[in-house]
């Protein structure tokens, strides 16, 4: 019917664009300056004992073969689950991600939860006229926010609560001396499940500065977008006619006017999610916190093409499968926006 | 007492382009039961008249002065949760843009049973019976599908029967229908005013008739008011207005109504009144029609405000012709 032959096109699509997205990665993987095998061979005193040695890496790697077959091996080793194996690392690219994936998740997460729920309720004040004041003062956080990026905040917390004041911890997920066992990788969810409730506090404490640093740029992007929106949507007829109703303006702003503002934030949110999730490769660097954006340096820097290729397709699924929960959360939302 | 009395009423917009007098200085009254019509050009002011009453009336617009004395009380003096509570209970208003006066992601069925609970606190069994007892009032067929549908899913005279439903679910003393045919087809435009009176004689609500049509109005209305440019040229009984008007706009009005309805061939010849209605942030001085008049004089070009004249018993003019 309608819903699964939608399902079908989708995922058509999200294969197709799978596919664009990793052979563009691939190529431009083998066409950047820097070969791998010549960081992993070391120097020898013979130049030509050398280039022996140069080539046999190159074979071992395979990367001596033409390119379409290189990517056709990666595809087969993507169905066995390993996605080839790490250069540096010398194990399986897909556990090494995977074990890495959920620190990341953390960190986004909640980010982009929070900037959704401040964000937004930054964006009502303009709507209640005896709460001018405070939509000025979020106006002008907003306009001084766009302005600061992830790292200053970060450094700016850094410096103020972690090196002055010395209230919060700069660095990891948890407190020397406190272990917890891996379960799911999401500390939260491995403490409930183990019962190390002390866990939570301390990783809390860890999670505050990331975010934070992360969040505030965030919430000036929703606070933008969705105080505009919902400009244009409370000037709508129907706005109009749910006063006449007797609603009151609480309900007005936010249930009546709300749902019809947030179909273009929930569009950035996407968006945003996404960029974020790569974004935060600076922060996890700033406040060593275990997650993939550590990984992807290190990938880049020792030219590991399976890690960077692993992490390309990660990011890749995730950005399919978020787009189509925003998608089916339009549909939610706005019941004009059919399946197409 | 009469139920609704409008004192030197005055609703301007302020625009970056100057301030628009959408009314300026509109006074009537109207008895309980009554149907007053309202009959004006695009632009004269007879929206901004209907949301004023409601004190709804959006940005940059603002009531700058006046009164509107409902059932006695001052509506320009309540606080706004004083007139949340009446808006919708006892005055509601069947807004003129059918199709856009419906929340989009919201059911039909949450639409009207909102007002139900919240004005009549109705339970949620309660409000849908009555609910599916109003569209069977306001004509609705296949009524159980209609509840669960959406607003982009009915036809334009369909949101206007669900608006109708709404309008009159309270039992309100005042409905406000806002050119509720100017947005249908013909056939259903007489479908729609007879369905507002048959309503308004269930409901036992007094009605303001708002339309720029003379022929509607004067089939419906006993009494109605002529609008232009923001105020009141004449008001009077519908056969009166009709058979005797007084103000050359009205008229003329008359006159353009009745060669447009003519069934005689009229040899391409069509009656019409020369000149646009006044630029409404630079209204002419003295009397607001004076540049389209064919009667006009001397003075009147000089003389600011013109009051209504009575003319007779209940027939009002504001022309310097019947001082
Ligand atoms: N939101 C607004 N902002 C600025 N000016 C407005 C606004 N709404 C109405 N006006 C102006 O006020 C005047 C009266 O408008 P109003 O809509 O009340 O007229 P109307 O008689 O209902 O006309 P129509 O036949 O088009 O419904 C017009 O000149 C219009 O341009
Ligand atoms: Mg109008």
């Amino acid at each position: 019917m309608g819903f699964l032959a939608y399902l079908a096109r989708r995922a058509g699509s999200a294969l197709l664009s799978f596919f664009i997205i990793t052979i563009i990665a691939f190529i431009l993987c083998r066409v950047v300056p820097g070969d791998p095998a010549l960081l992993m061979v070391g120097s020898a005193v013979n130049p030509e004992e050398w280039f022996k040695e140069y080539q046999k890496m190159r074979a071992l790697l395979g990367l001596d073969r033409p390119i379409y077959e290189q990517y056709l091996i990666w595809l087969r080793d993507i169905f066995t689950g390993n996605f080839g194996v790490s250069y540096r690392f010398n194990v399986p690219v897909g556990p090494l991600i995977l074990e890495r994936l959920p620190a990341t998740l953390e960190l986004v997460i909640p980010t982009v939860v929070l900037a959704l729920l401040i964000g937004v309720l930054l964006s009502t004040p303009k709507f209640f006229r005896r709460m001018a004041w405070a939509d000025k003062l979020a106006s002008g956080f907003s306009f001084l926010g766009m302005s600061i990026s992830y790292f200053i905040w970060g450094i700016f917390f850094i410096i103020i609560f972690g090196v002055s004041l010395n209230v919060l911890p700069i660095s990891g997920r948890l407190d020397m001396g406190i272990e917890l066992p891996r379960i799911t990788g999401f500390i939260i969810i491995d403490s409930l499940l183990s019962g190390r409730f002390e866990a939570i506090g301390s990783f809390l404490k860890h999670l505050i500065m990331p975010v934070a640093a992360l969040t505030l740029y965030e919430i000036t992007l929703i606070h933008r977008i969705n105080r505009s929106s919902m400009l244009s949507v409370m000037k709508e007829d129907y706005i109009l006619m749910d006063k006449a109703k007797g609603l009151s303006q609480f309900h007005i702003v936010f249930v009546r006017g709300l749902r019809n503002a947030l179909i273009p934030t929930l569009t950035l949110l996407g968006v945003q999610f996404t960029v974020l999730l790569s974004g935060s490769v600076i922060i996890e660097k700033m406040f060593a916190w275990p997650g993939i954006g550590k990984l992807l340096v290190s990938a880049v820097t020792y030219r590991d093409l399976p890690l960077i290729q692993g992490i390309i397709a990660t990011y890749c699924i995730i950005v399919i499968i978020t787009n189509f929960i925003i998608d089916s959360l339009y549909g939610k939302i706005n019941p004009r926006i059919k399946y197409v | 007492m009469s139920l609704l009395r409008v004192e030197n009423l005055k609703t301007y917009y302020y625009t970056p382009l100057g301030v628009v007098r959408a009314v300026d200085g509109v006074s009537f009254e109207m008895e309980k039961g009554e149907i007053l019509g309202v009959v004006g050009e695009i632009g004269a002011g007879k929206t901004t008249l209907g949301r004023s009453i409601l004190r709804i009336v959006p940005e940059p617009g603002k009531i700058v002065d006046g009164r509107i004395l409902f059932e006695g009380k001052d509506l320009l003096k309540l606080s706004e949760s004083e007139m949340s509570r009446l808006r919708g209970r006892y005055i509601s208003i069947i807004p003129e843009t059918p199709i856009l006066s419906l929340n989009p992601p919201f059911t039909i069925e949450s639409q009207i049973k909102e007002v139900l609970k919240k004005h009549l606190g109705y339970s949620d069994e309660e409000a849908r019976r009555e609910t599916l007892h109003l569209l069977e009032q306001v004509v609705i067929p296949d009524r159980e599908a209609i509840l669960k549908s959406y607003p982009h899913e009915l036809s334009g005279g369909m949101c206007q029967r669900v608006l109708i439903a709404i309008a009159f679910a309270c039992r309100p003393s005042l409905v406000i229908a806002d050119e509720p045919t100017t947005s249908v087809d013909v056939i259903t435009q007489a479908q729609i005013v007879s369905l507002i009176r048959s309503m308004q004689r269930e409901y036992g609500s007094s009605l303001i008739f708002i339309t720029h049509d003379v022929g509607f109005a004067s089939k419906l209305c006993r009494r109605m008011f002529i609008m232009y440019a923001g105020r009141i040229l004449e008001m009077a009984p519908v056969e009166k207005l009709l058979t005797s008007p007084k103000h050359p706009y009205t008229k003329a009005l008359i006159k353009v109504a009745y060669s447009m309805r003519s069934t005689k061939p009229t040899k391409g010849y069509l009656y019409t009144i020369k000149g646009s209605p006044p630029s409404p942030t630079q209204p002419p001085k003295g009397c607001i029609f004076e540049p389209r008049c064919e009667e006009k004089m001397e003075e009147c070009s000089k003389i600011d405000s013109i009051p209504l004249f009575e003319v007779e018993k209940e027939h009002f003019v504001s022309c310097l012709l019947y001082r």
